[in-house]
């Protein structure tokens, strides 16, 4: 027995041996052990009967397995894998809601921004704005607007094309005379906008937005930093802007225009401000609804 | 291994993991309540399942065993006097050497019930390997993998249940006159 230590040692790996669980270098100390010991191998013959006779007993006791149980478990597997589908699903969403949610935020923070600025109905405050000023891009057509963005260009860059400009003032202490003089109503006391830094360059005739306007227009004064134009038109209210309130500054142009159009009613008159610049032309309307 | 060849190799071990969880739990209803729980379990754990050699039967047994000693630590009572007796009596016949004789003397009969005794007598850790190791033909190493023990624990505890049933068959054998060796 050169490979055992003892007779236990030698009771295990014979049951090993019995089982087929040996290598070929255990098998052939466990033959050579055999060989010497008869006992030995009566023991294996008697392990294998046991495990054959222990396999016979226990097939004997088992009862069949239930087609119900075959059934049930398919079914719970079945919706144990929905579940889990279900749960992949959510899991996914779940990691975007906050996402999705500041991403909501976000737009419906930028659309109550944005429409604050472009798409506010009539008598919607700007804010930031010149008091009472108020959107709506409804109430002239974009032809219009048009019109008017390239009457103020062209009479700002080239004073002298205003119609019959030779025949009004050019001093903006008189103008307010010429006006009511030509449109028969009474306008604002002053027309003056030198406290922003633009002074008068001169008026006259102009067939926008109707038959009887009048077009100043304003440029900025030598020594001031401004760059940019104004124009004024002064027209007989004729009620084309009746649902208009009255004395309250509408922007009718959209937000980020080229050139901001403010147009407001008062005392018979209709006014239209065109500038280059919507911070000016708002301060250019604050001041001269204010008188 | 897509999730519907994973099912069907499941599956088709179902009826070697009721038969063990039958013999683990010695009642119908508990068996059955134990493979669908394994199956469960198994759907939840494939990630983890990787395809060797001897498929994936032992990886179910190793669930189902999970399953076993879990719910039977939840049920596990304080233990009776005679559940300490029998250990005392497995621990005291260790040392002895089996009994060793043909069994083919025996009449099948006397042998299917006394050994059927004996197997249900065994303490749980005893009769869990035998019955891998008989019925399912698993290999030493695929038990202990399968109970998460070592090799040579699988040795000795196979060697233990062995010679319980023998010493309980030679009782039988030496009843009827056969001549039984100790080896």
């Amino acid at each position: 027995m050169p490979k055992f230590m003892n007779d236990k040692e030698a009771r295990k790996y014979l049951a090993a041996f019995a089982d087929g669980e040996l290598d070929v270098e255990q098998s052939l100390a466990v033959l050579e052990y055999m060989a010497m010991q008869p006992q030995a191998t009566r023991r294996v013959m008697h392990q294998q009967q046991l495990r054959e006779s222990v396999r016979r007993c226990c097939a004997a006791h088992t009862p069949a397995m239930q087609p119900s149980l075959r059934q049930a478990v398919e079914q719970k597997l079945a919706r144990a894998a929905a579940a889990q589908r279900r749960q992949v699903v959510l899991g996914r969403v779940r990691r975007w809601v906050p996402l999705t949610l500041a991403a909501m935020l976000a737009i419906v923070a930028l659309a109550a921004l944005w429409n604050s600025y472009q798409h506010l109905g009539p008598g919607t405050p700007i804010p930031g704005g010149a008091a009472g000023l108020v959107s709506n891009t409804e109430l002239l057509p974009a032809s219009q607007l048009e019109r008017f963005a390239a009457k103020h260009e062209d009479c700002a860059r080239a004073i002298d094309v205003l119609h019959n400009r030779a025949r009004y003032p050019r001093q903006i202490a008189q103008v307010p005379d010429a006006i009511r003089d030509f449109l028969g109503q009474q306008t604002y006391a002053t027309l003056d906008l030198s406290s922003l830094g633009y002074q008068f360059a001169g008026m006259g005739e102009c067939g926008t937005p109707g038959a009887r306007a009048l077009h100043l227009v304003y440029q900025p004064r030598p020594g001031s930093d401004l760059r940019d134009n104004v124009s004024l038109w002064i027209a007989p209210d004729d009620g084309r802007f009746a649902n208009v309130t009255p004395n309250t500054p509408y922007v009718a142009t959209s937000c980020g225009s080229a050139h901001p159009l403010i147009l407001w009613r008062h005392n018979g008159l209709i006014y239209y401000l065109v500038g280059d610049r919507a911070d000016h032309a708002q301060q250019a309307v604050g001041i001269l609804a204010s008188r | 291994m897509s999730v519907p060849d994973f099912r069907q190799l499941a599956l088709a071990e179902m009826e070697a993991v009721h038969r063990l969880a039958f013999h683990l739990a010695r009642r119908p209803d508990v068996a059955a309540d134990l493979v669908q729980e394994t199956y469960l379990r198994a759907l939840g754990a494939e990630t983890n399942f990787e395809l060797r050699q001897q498929g994936i039967r032992p990886w179910l047994f190793k669930i189902l065993h999970n399953v076993f000693y879990s719910r039977l630590e939840k049920d596990r009572r304080e233990p009776t006097l005679a559940q300490d007796l029998r250990q005392d009596q497995v621990a005291a016949e260790l040392d002895e050497p089996a009994p060793c004789w043909d069994l083919a003397t025996l009449d099948w009969e006397q042998v299917d019930d006394r050994l059927k005794k004996a197997i249900d007598g065994l303490e749980g850790r005893y009769r869990e390997v035998l019955l891998l190791w008989a019925i399912e033909g698993l290999k030493y190493r695929e038990i202990a993998d399968v109970l998460t023990i070592p090799l040579g624990t699988v040795m000795s505890r196979l060697y233990r249940a062995r010679s319980i049933l023998s010493a309980e068959l030679g009782e039988l054998a030496t009843e009827h006159g056969i001549s039984v060796e100790m080896g």
